[in-house]
């Protein structure tokens, strides 16, 4: 969709940031893409948005995108949730750019909480939100003593992690922002998404960004860079599974929310990727979509 | 002066004086000894209380410094000198050449009475098992009684604890032992099987310098006699 | 017969405030399976001697070489940051003397004494419970504490604990400074006799810095003595003891004899 001419706001540079920062947090995507899974830095700027609200995702965005791209913004798998919908609206004012709903449209796709299910091409850029860059925040409170072990590859705490919720409950209990291993060598946080989610960033054919403004940190995947979740060869990662498909779409290959069917007690999955799903029921039933059927 | 090509044991002109520094106080208790030994020889050191005989013995071992003269034992084919030796070659050569039979055991407070008597030997590789079965023979032949092999010999009696540092004494067949009063405090009996396992090992080759109160031990197992008189 | 050296210090020298000489001069070797003591009191500079040589604070003259994987040696204070890291983490084992500084309070025994074989790259969790389980064992903490934290353990429990965590990795060198230092008597004599029977066993050098002479005289093979940073006796630890030479050494050794 490509926005009216009143939709455009005035006086603003293209994609709210000035020219200077805009060089300033390319410098840093740069440093970032060549070492993969290194947080690099970076200036990070006020934002018309509270930080903790995607201010990273907005100022990586903001710098990179171009007036021919086409924006996607995913909040929890749905472009209908208030962050997607508010950040959609901020792109489409200040920089009158087309965006879309459509996983296969979007040249640059910015995510909080998922990746979507349809794969990713070269052609595509996935910018991610994330609150807290640093994996071993929780395990090393201080930041320097946390980049020492970056800086020695130095990762036992984190596997001592893994141990002792084995050791205590039988299984890793981390159900997202599950860390992953970066080209061999950098220990990163792969945003809070589900780790349903961490295998598709190995090997992905698109560039993934990721931005943390209160944080002031960015880093970054390149396309085709081996991403492995931390395990134990005889406790090998594994993503969530459900003994049922999506209620919608009958998928058993996505990521599924609960959600209340009205009846009491009763309990149903559905597909947390919204387009995911409704490209499936359109390509089983093309006259849904037209009749204005999207989720119950 | 050379050495005896079987001397095991070859003292020249050793002598030693011990310096208090606090007191500004220099003793000497050795002067110009000159001892050989060789094999299956039991030299008996006799002299006067204060004579220097246990000083001798030390400087011997390496526990004291030799303040003079070489202290030369056959360790391998060749004479080590021990005064001025480097330590690991003196532990090296207390490990398998050089054994000291005293009448004090250092306990350890939960090291079992056979592990004790099996230790020299473990160190020089011996396997576990066979260490084990050569001290399980030494406690025998000492009337060591076999309930009292696991337990720490730290509850046993003056002579039972003197038995087993025999017994440990004795593990390594070492082919220069010094005896220092193996026997005191023994009674007849056990005395008796303390002297037949130095004339066992005396009859093997083993040469021996030692300190025997007991005019009896000395004369059964001493070839000969040296006397040291107060240096001071 | 010479055995293979796996730490040398040389001119090693450490000053602070640009004044103060915490050691100087200090020259000295550790073979291959034996256990060497320092001795001098508290001040005499035999804790930040064990510093420089564990890498933990760079001294400012001289050079501490150990042996690495392969028996080749590296001088630790020429190596850069992530280099001197890796070597330590493969050689060297620390002791402190107090357990709290060498453990991780927050996470189990089984935890703190598998961490340093997760860091070296043992990504087998039935692997790591079972060496976890057999150090528990060696060093007689009971195996059904191996998910319990250290917090709850008593002191020489903490204690043996962290040994079984210094030794876990294998290292060819174990530091201890003053491990018996905060434990009562009774602890104490048990923990030098399961040292004394490890250091044996696995062959492992060790360097133990005490102000306690007896625990020198039942643990070490060669004593170093120092005072006001300076190495003024060594030899055989027996020597050292029944016959010192120094003045100071002579009323050091005087000094235990009294109590």
């Amino acid at each position: 969709m490509i926005p009216n001419d009143d939709e455009v706001a005035g006086g603003y540079n293209f994609a709210y940031l000035d020219e200077q920062t805009k060089r300033m947090v390319r410098r840093a995507i740069l440093k970032a893409v060549c070492i993969p899974g290194h947080q690099v830095p970076f200036g990070s700027r006020e934002m018309p948005l509270p930080a903790g609200w995607g201010t990273g995702g907005l100022q990586v965005t903001a710098s990179v995108i171009g007036p021919d791209d086409v924006l996607k913004v995913i909040d929890q798998g749905t472009d209908a949730a208030t962050n997607a919908v508010s950040i959609r609206a901020f792109f489409r004012r200040v920089a009158g750019l087309a965006t879309t709903e459509r996983t296969r449209e979007a040249s640059l796709i910015q995510t909080r909480h998922r990746i979507p299910e349809t794969p990713l091409t070269e052609e595509q850029i996935l910018v991610l939100q994330v609150p807290q860059p640093e994996p071993l925040r929780q395990l090393v409170p201080r930041g320097a003593a946390a980049r020492r072990l970056h800086a020695f590859a130095d990762y036992g705490v984190m596997y001592v992690k893994l141990y002792e919720d084995i050791a205590r409950f039988g299984r890793v209990t981390l159900a997202y922002d599950y860390p992953v291993l970066v080209n061999g060598r950098y220990l990163a946080s792969p945003s809070p998404i589900p780790r349903f989610d961490n295998p598709k960033l190995d090997n992905s054919r698109a560039l993934s960004l990721f931005g943390a403004g209160r944080e002031r940190r960015l880093y970054a995947i390149p396309p085709y860079t081996r991403v492995a979740s931390l395990d134990f060869g005889d406790h090998p990662f594994e993503v969530q599974r459900w003994s049922v498909g999506c209620a919608l779409c009958g998928s058993r290959a996505s990521y599924l929310d609960e959600i209340g069917s009205g009846g009491p007690g009763a309990r149903m999955f559905v597909c947390s990727d919204t387009d995911y799903c409704e490209e499936r029921r359109e390509a089983s039933a093309p006259a849904r979509r037209a009749a204005g059927g999207g989720r119950p | 002066m050379e050495p005896l090509t079987d001397a095991m044991v070859c003292l020249r002109g050793v002598g030693k004086s011990f310096t208090f520094h606090s007191r500004g106080l220099s003793v000497e208790a050795l002067r110009g000894v000159d001892l050989e030994v060789r094999r299956g020889e039991c030299v008996a050191l006799d002299g006067p209380s204060g004579a220097g005989k246990s000083t001798l013995m030390r400087t011997l071992y390496g526990n004291y410094l030799a303040g003079a003269g070489t202290v030369r034992v056959r360790h391998g084919g060749e004479l080590i000198n021990i005064a001025g030796a480097d330590p690991h070659i003196i532990l090296e050569v207390r490990r398998t050449t050089l054994g000291y039979i005293s009448q004090f055991l250092r306990v350890l407070p939960r090291v079992p009475t056979l592990d004790i008597v099996a230790e020299p030997l473990i160190a020089i590789g011996t396997s576990r098992e066979a260490a084990r079965e050569r001290a399980a023979e030494l406690l025998e032949k000492l009337n060591v009684a076999p309930a009292l092999w696991s337990l720490p010999p730290a509850t046993f009696s003056g002579g039972e604890q003197q038995r087993v540092n025999i017994a440990r004494g004795f593990a390594v067949p070492c082919p220069i032992l010094l005896l220092d009063e193996p026997t005191a405090s023994l009674d007849a009996a056990n005395a008796d099987s303390v002297i037949a396992l130095i004339e066992e090992a005396r009859a093997r080759g083993t040469a021996m310098i030692g300190i025997f109160h007991d005019a009896q031990v000395k004369a059964r197992v001493a070839t000969r006699q040296l006397t040291l008189t107060r240096s001071s | 017969m010479s055995r293979a050296v796996v730490l040398r210090a040389s001119g090693l020298r450490k000053v602070f405030g640009g004044r103060v000489v915490a050691c100087a001069d200090i020259d000295f070797e550790l073979a291959a399976g034996e256990v060497v003591g320092i001795v001098g009191e508290s001040g005499s500079g035999k804790s930040t001697l064990l510093r420089c040589l564990a890498g933990l604070a760079a001294p400012d003259a001289g050079t501490v070489e150990i042996a690495i994987d392969g028996g080749e040696r590296v001088d630790l204070w020429q190596l850069d940051e992530v280099a001197r890291a890796q070597a330590l983490r493969s050689a060297l084992g620390l002791v402190h003397q107090n357990p709290r500084d060498g453990l991780k309070l927050g996470i189990s025994a089984g935890g703190n004494v598998a961490e340093p074989l997760m860091v070296s790259g043992i990504r087998h969790y039935g692997r790591l419970r079972e060496v976890a389980l057999d150090w528990l064992e060696r060093v007689e903490v009971p195996r059904r504490r191996i998910d319990d934290l250290p917090s709850t353990f008593s002191g020489g429990m903490q204690q043996r604990l962290q040994i079984a965590r210094s030794l876990a990795p294998g290292p060819r060198i174990l530091l201890l400074d003053e491990p018996t230092g905060g434990l009562d008597v009774s602890v104490q004599a048990r923990l030098l006799d399961l040292l004394r029977s490890l250091v044996r066993e696995l062959g492992v050098a060790a360097l133990i810095v005490t102000h306690d002479l007896g625990v020198a005289r039942l643990l070490a093979d060669r004593l170093l003595v120092m005072l006001r940073g300076r190495v003024i006796e060594a030899g055989l630890a027996d020597q050292v003891l029944d016959d010192p030479q120094a003045p100071y050494t002579q009323k050091l050794v005087a000094s235990m004899l009294r109590i």
